[in-house]
């Protein structure tokens, strides 16, 4: 057989091959799945890590609001604030599971193999979009909370820092408030890299020009 | 409906097996990918209005499952037990084992997702015309892109076989 006849090669190979014929379908264990086994057992500890953490973050906002309304407690804004930290990031881990879950059970068959790409990566855009500005608003509702804590203890800063101090401190404040959205942004396309350079990969090649 | 799906998929079995092999040849998790594609054709099969071949219909669910596994493998990499590091070692670890079915999966292993669906169309003997369907470009270009693959196969499968 000539090496570069590939069709006579292929044609070969799978000419009475076992391997290729396997069993016969069975219907009956395939009717009432919803994925295989690994792809399954992935979901569902994503969806248990998912419950587990929306639990915690309902125990949390049930605790404050049972501490703050039913027994009115008085507690400092600072003190607080590692409250408000756990919660936001319990916030983040939900959030973040559930974009994964959404991404995990995105299907695109009906289309062409470009056009499904086309459509995943679309999706993906909006998804990243979303999950930037859940995490921005989270940076800087935290950012604003320690600013508003240091705020209403401020004759205590004054005991520490000097007027002159006190300038480079905000500067340092407004400085890494404006870094956020380039952090989040650079931990962004590093989480999302490997996923969309394999779909530009099939984008790009299917799109290109003959 | 459960008739007709179980005698078109048993008729045309061997497509199941050859999408598996292109795109997770010597993977470990390859009999589930495969269980995978299964549900996933299941599933869309009400939507198979018999407008085209029930194989090319199925090339394109098995294609496109295929590489949403591979997508969903980048999301989570804890999905897949071999890297695919590992899974070239594996291949040179047997070192004797070079019939044509090897050596040809292992050339087409070498390509990228969508050379793989194309030249596993072209192999199968799809015309031009319903190549493109699948894909999603033009004739004209799935002409170059064969002529491209084809070359490029050629050229891994004599890299191969002067080692």
């Amino acid at each position: 057989m000539k090496k570069d006849d590939l069709k006579l090669m292929w044609e070969h190979i799978h000419m009475n091959n076992k391997d290729m014929i396997g069993e016969p379908v069975n219907i009956e264990k395939i009717r009432g799945l919803e994925h295989a086994k690994s792809i399954s057992r992935f979901l569902t500890d994503l969806k248990v890590k998912i419950a587990v953490y929306s639990t915690a973050l309902l125990t949390l906002i049930g605790i404050l609001i049972y501490a703050f309304v039913y027994l009115n407690l008085g507690i400092s804004i600072p003190m607080i604030l590692p409250f408000v930290v756990a919660g936001l990031f319990l916030f983040s881990m939900v959030t973040s599971g559930l974009i994964r879950l959404y991404i995990l059970t995105k299907e695109s068959n009906k289309f062409s193999i470009k056009e499904s790409a086309i459509f995943f990566s679309k999706r993906l855009k909006k998804i990243k979009l979303i999950d930037f500005v859940i995490y921005l608003s989270l940076c800087y509702t935290l950012a604003l909370g320690f600013a508003f804590g240091y705020l209403t203890n401020f004759d205590g800063i004054k005991l520490f820092f000097n007027p002159g101090e006190m300038k480079i401190l905000l500067v340092v404040f407004i400085s890494i408030l404006l870094i956020i959205p380039w952090v989040i942004k650079n931990s962004f396309n590093q989480r999302y890299r490997d996923l969309f350079s394999y779909l530009d990969e099939v984008i790009n090649y299917l799109k290109e020009a003959s | 409906v459960e008739k007709e799906f179980v005698e078109l998929i048993n008729k045309h079995n061997a497509i199941l097996h050859k999408v598996c092999n292109i795109y997770f040849y010597g993977d470990s998790n390859k009999e589930d990918y495969h269980q995978e594609i299964l549900i996933r054709l299941w599933k869309s099969f009400p939507g198979f209005k018999k407008q085209s071949r029930f194989s090319t219909w199925m090339y394109r669910v098995a294609i496109n499952t295929a590489i949403d596994i591979i997508r969903k493998l980048k999301i989570q990499p804890l999905l897949t037990e071999l890297s695919k590091n590992e899974f070239d070692m594996s291949i040179s670890d047997k070192g004797g084992e070079s019939d044509e079915k090897e050596i040809l999966y292992r050339a087409i292993n070498k390509l990228s997702d969508g050379e793989k669906a194309i030249i596993m169309l072209y192999l199968d003997d799809f015309s031009y015309n319903e190549i493109s369907e699948i894909v999603g470009i033009s004739e004209t270009n799935t002409g170059v892109k064969i002529n491209r693959i084809k070359k490029q196969l050629i050229k891994i499968i004599d890299e191969y076989e002067e080692r």
